[in-house]
């Protein structure tokens, strides 16, 4: 596994994410929820619409603001229509205060 | 005893909905869906925005898959009318001679565009509802040419916005002195006029259009001569109607069930006749945010209202139900978001990035929000009314102040 650094874990707010734009791929979302943190793709799997920029996160639930779909963060399984299509969810290593993902395995 | 069989007329949001929602709860009788058009149930958004720039194909539109349809025992009946609902018999009538008994039926039969015929047209003008026109109207999208719009709704603008982004120059015809006038305010209008002006749209407030004409030699370029009622000419190569909608409810009607601008329903999707339910834009319901039924065109409506009903239904609970009335309407690049209901006072908002923001209030209560690209203040602000904040409208306009925090 290849592990990138995102970013620190203060950098997220807490119950909150965090977009990271990256070259050359779409943008992901880093969600913290307590001491946990996990990586996502940031945009909703139904319609064109970022997450961390118009969801709101309910413990481990994002709600898309746009249809108000919603996703797991720890799995990325669909947890309300109108989403079909799970969320991509990437392996995360957490060394002091930085966040890795695992972003071409899984 | 026979298996319940649950038969939804509409192939749209709504009907699509409810079809899968039913079978998402555990439904194990027969459902048998009929649709008007050709395709399997899609979702109208794109039609308007990416399916004219080429962003969004006619299969990424679809509610699921065919085979994902198929696999969930939902039987499909696609380009077929009903023609003839008994309501009392429990009996649906198809055009080709097919009869559905049923248990339960939900009318999701939709709207159709007001038709607009001007002197000289030999019929009503192309309009915009149905894959196929969006298809059609996709091919005549042509770098160059120039297309006239006839409304300034959401339909129109989004028409206009697709037109830039094609190459095309477009005109735009509408009666009212401003842009969306149903859908947002005054001030919010003004914004949004701004923008359309700046992006080079040819924007005519105010006025109607008197006659169209085939293009005679000394009026330049175009297929159409289009005379407005101040007698304007403006030359166009294509030309679309988009003034409405009406509801589609001429087989509840027939079938005496209560209908007055839509197909009568209650808070859960009930008509005047048990065990015959309607959803989508062809419902007028019981809504907590009016003190009169409400007809709603739009996509969160079709969505909420279609899952409202299939929870009837089963007699349970609606999962991830909102209340709130809203939409969305992508234009010139920007996401503009409408939350609640744009009544009471308007306050307007630019944040030091110069993005717009209106906020309506009522009695000291947020009721209303419009947004251009702020997703984050539209979700809060669907949840503050949600639960009817009460908010100082002073710190609301304040430019220091932070309205996700005040909404929060």
């Amino acid at each position: 596994m290849t592990w990138t650094r995102l970013c620190s874990i203060s950098d997220i707010s807490e119950d909150d994410g965090l977009r990271i734009d990256r070259d050359g791929r779409g943008p992901l979302a880093a969600w913290r929820v307590g001491d946990a943190v996990f990586v996502t793709d940031d945009t909703c799997t139904h319609g064109q619409a970022s997450l961390t920029e118009g969801g709101i996160l309910d413990g481990f639930q994002i709600e898309c603001g746009l249809h108000l779909g919603a996703f797991d963060v720890r799995d990325g399984k669909v947890t309300s229509a109108p989403c079909t299509i799970p969320l991509r969810v990437y392996p995360v290593r957490i060394e002091a205060d930085e966040v890795f993902a695992a972003l071409n395995d899984t | 005893m026979s298996e319940r069989h649950v038969v939804i007329v509409g192939g749209g949001q709504a009907g699509g909905r409810v079809a899968l929602s039913l079978r998402e709860a555990g439904f194990q009788g027969r459902i048998t869906l009929v649709a008007e058009e050709a395709h399997p149930p899609y979702e109208r958004p794109a039609l308007s925005k990416g399916l004219l720039t080429g962003e969004a194909e006619p299969d990424t539109t679809l509610l699921a898959p065919a085979a994902h349809l198929a696999q969930m025992g939902v039987a499909l009946i696609t380009a077929t009318r009903a023609t003839e609902l008994d309501a009392v018999a429990r009996r649906l009538l198809l055009e080709d001679g097919r009869r559905l008994d049923f248990d339960d039926l939900v009318l999701a039969t939709g709207a159709r565009p007001r038709r607009l015929v001007p002197e000289g047209a030999a019929g009503p003008l192309p309009v915009l509802r149905r894959m196929d026109e969006a298809l059609a109207l996709r091919e005549r999208l042509r770098p160059g040419t120039t297309l006239a719009v006839v409304g300034g709704g959401v339909i129109g603008l989004e028409l206009v916005s697709s037109a830039l982004a094609r190459g095309v120059r477009p005109v735009l015809i509408e009666a009212a002195d401003r842009l969306m006038a149903r859908q947002v305010g005054p001030a919010a209008s003004a914004f949004i006029e701004a923008r359309h002006r700046a992006a080079g749209t040819e924007l005519h407030l105010g006025r109607t259009l008197r006659r169209i004409d085939p293009r005679s030699l000394d009026s330049g370029p175009g297929v159409f001569v289009l005379t407005l009622d101040d007698g304007t000419a403006i030359a166009a190569d294509a030309v679309v109607a988009a003034i409405g909608v009406v509801p589609d409810m001429a087989l509840a009607e027939a079938a005496g069930l209560a209908c007055e601008d839509g197909i009568l329903v209650d808070a859960e999707g009930r008509t005047s006749q048990p065990g015959i339910w309607a959803a989508g834009d062809v419902a007028r319901a019981v809504v907590p945010w009016s003190d009169r039924p409400e007809r709603q065109e739009s996509w969160r409506n079709a969505e909420m209202q279609a899952r409202r009903v299939a929870a009837s239904i089963l007699g349970s609970d609606p999962a991830g139900d909102d209340l709130v009335p809203g939409f969305w309407s992508d234009q010139l690049g920007q996401r503009l978001q409408s939350e609640g209901v744009c009544a009471g006072t308007e306050i307007v908002r630019l944040s030091g990035d110069g993005r717009f923001a209106a906020f309506h209030l009522r009695d000291g209560r947020l009721v209303g929000c419009t947004t251009l690209d702020n997703p984050k203040l539209a979700t809060l602000a669907r949840r503050a009314i949600g639960r009817g904040l009460e908010i100082d409208p002073a710190a609301l306009a304040d430019p220091g102040g932070d309205p996700l925090r005040l909404l929060r």
